[in-house]
């Protein structure tokens, strides 16, 4: 029968591959570039799977079927560009035309509401905020200028990031597999077979959430840029892919999008009314109702099944420790954990690991 | 670059062992190099375990060198089943399903093995779905045909002892299959 080990064998194994993790981990999040290439080319080549894997069933060997859905993708962008980006910069330069008259709007409309505060309730004894906010403002521009070295890091960091991911995500489609095998041939005979299936439960967990995720958010972008224009909201496009973007944001991501609409109602001159409020806000409503009801439960469902207020913290805390980009990994990253832990304890049981 | 364009001779070799075996039965060489890709390799010392009664199951392991023995636990003890060796292979139900492995699968010697995990034939059905009907039919046939050996054996069994046939537990289907 199997000889049972000395307590002292485990902790050496178990030291030993702690260490290993712990090094690796390390290094990933010293290295916050390699750790988001890696994860960025990850989703994508999740996203871009089930195209490549139909197309290799119709015999084209993958390689090739790669290679075109590059093409395609490139394609499509240029084709994207040509039409949104003039439209884009259109909007963009009408409202750095228009940026200093918003200026001046937004200081008639604080000097009113000083007004009115002052004359309904001069008991407040409301102070004039006016200096005080273009002295933050000019605070801001100041750190803005002195981090442009910073900027201009981030932008190569950037356009790096541009380019090793499509070159990551080609050969993590092409070979992916081996990639998976070659990190399983590193797990030690007694957790070989638990590894596979808890390797390939993760994995399937983030592939349905990510694929769910993407559909939902380019429905929302779509129905945002048809509703506003048709209420006749300015810079539509804009707004649009803010909210799709914000969209992989669980709970806070509608809300940016509902600020960032309702600012463009503020700053457009002549717009802003009763009509034209009710009218974003029944767009907006109709748009989360949608998603809400028909979209997001049949598209990513119960692929995360995290509790409402495991989101709501996971999210906080990712804005918290790595900004915009924590908040969007987040809830992937929160599921991997569930998973993980879930699965594992399953499986150690099973195996009498525990 | 070119490695991808050349196949070793021990590659070959691997291919003409994976032909014989029944579940790849019919199977292509490009067929067989696409399954060869998704193989795992593992080595095994001399008294290691590739699994153990009761555990999950994640696939079916081919002997490349070496020989494992099948073992499974019993009121009096361990009984040991059979012994597979070089170009045989064991575990194929776990193909099918997690359900617990019904026997313990220990190396007699030093051991290596491919496993083709469930996960990988899951992959292959995905990315060539005929190729992974191929293996599932395959599959069914070999699971058919121990299932008729096991009834004869069961028959001849009862016989020898004078046992009374039992009426099959329709529960999950019968016991018995004609």
């Amino acid at each position: 029968m199997f000889k049972s080990r000395p307590a002292s064998h485990y902790l050496f194994q178990y030291g030993f591959y702690g260490l290993v993790l712990v090094f690796l981990a390390g290094i990933l999040l010293s290295f916050t570039f390699i750790f988001v290439t890696l994860f960025a080319s990850i989703i994508i080549a999740l996203l871009l799977e089930p195209a490549v894997n139909y197309w290799e069933t119709r015999g084209i060997p993958r390689v090739l079927v790669i290679l075109g859905i590059y093409v395609f993708i490139a394609a499509l962008l240029a084709l994207l560009c040509s039409f949104f980006i003039p439209v884009f910069m259109d909007e963009l330069k009408n409202f750095a035309a228009n940026l200093p008259a918003y200026g001046s709007m937004m200081h008639e409309a604080i000097l009113k509401v000083q007004k009115v505060a002052r004359d309904k309730v001069p008991w407040l004894a409301m102070p004039d905020y006016y200096p005080y906010l273009q002295s933050r403002l000019a605070a801001t521009v100041q750190k803005a200028m002195v981090s442009v070295p910073a900027l201009a890091t981030s932008i190569v960091s950037l356009v790096s990031m541009a380019l090793l991911v499509p070159l990551i995500t080609f050969f993590l489609l092409a070979d992916g597999h081996l990639f998976s095998n070659n990190i399983l041939s590193l797990v030690p005979n007694r957790y070989f077979e638990m590894s596979v299936l808890l390797f390939h439960r993760v994995m399937d967990a983030l592939k349905r959430y990510v694929r769910g995720q993407l559909i939902d958010s380019c429905a929302i972008t779509i129905l945002t840029c048809v509703g506003y224009a048709i209420v006749g909201l300015p810079y539509f496009v804009v707004i649009g892919l803010v909210s799709g973007l914000a969209n992989f944001i669980p709970y806070f991501g509608p809300i940016i999008s509902f600020c960032a609409a309702f600012f463009v109602l503020l700053i457009t001159p002549g717009l802003f009314s009763v009509w034209s409020v009710t009218a974003v806000s029944a767009v907006f409503l109709a748009i989360q109702a949608i998603d809400g009801t028909l979209i997001y439960p049949n598209v990513v469902g119960k692929t995360v099944n995290l509790h409402p207020l495991v989101v709501i913290l996971g999210v906080a805390a990712g804005g918290n420790m790595g900004g915009i980009v924590g908040m969007l990994l987040a809830v992937p990253l929160i599921s991997i954990c569930k998973v993980t832990f879930e699965v594992l304890y399953s499986y150690l049981k099973s195996y009498s690991i525990i | 670059m070119w490695s991808a364009f050349r196949f070793s001779k021990q590659k070959e070799d691997l291919l003409d062992m994976l032909a014989g075996i029944p579940i790849f039965e019919g199977f292509s060489r490009n067929n067989l190099k696409l399954v060869e890709r998704m193989l795992h390799s593992r080595q095994y010392k001399k008294g290691e375990a590739v699994f153990t009664e009761g555990e999950p199951g994640a696939g079916m392991y081919i002997i490349i060198s070496g020989e494992v023995e099948i073992t499974r636990k019993f009121n009096h003890g361990e009984l040991s089943l059979a012994v597979v060796r070089e170009h045989g292979f064991f575990g194929e139900l776990a193909l099918l399903d997690e359900m617990p492995r019904s026997a313990s699968a220990r190396a007699a010697a030093e051991t290596v093995i491919f496993g083709f995990t469930r996960p990988s034939l899951e992959s292959l059905c995905s990315r060539n779905p005929r190729l992974g009907i191929k293996v599932l039919l395959n599959l069914s046939r070999l699971v058919c045909r121990r299932l008729v050996k096991s009834n004869d054996a069961l028959e001849l069994i009862q016989n020898r002892l004078g046992v009374e046939r039992k009426e099959p537990d329709n529960r999950e289907g019968a016991a018995v299959h004609v």
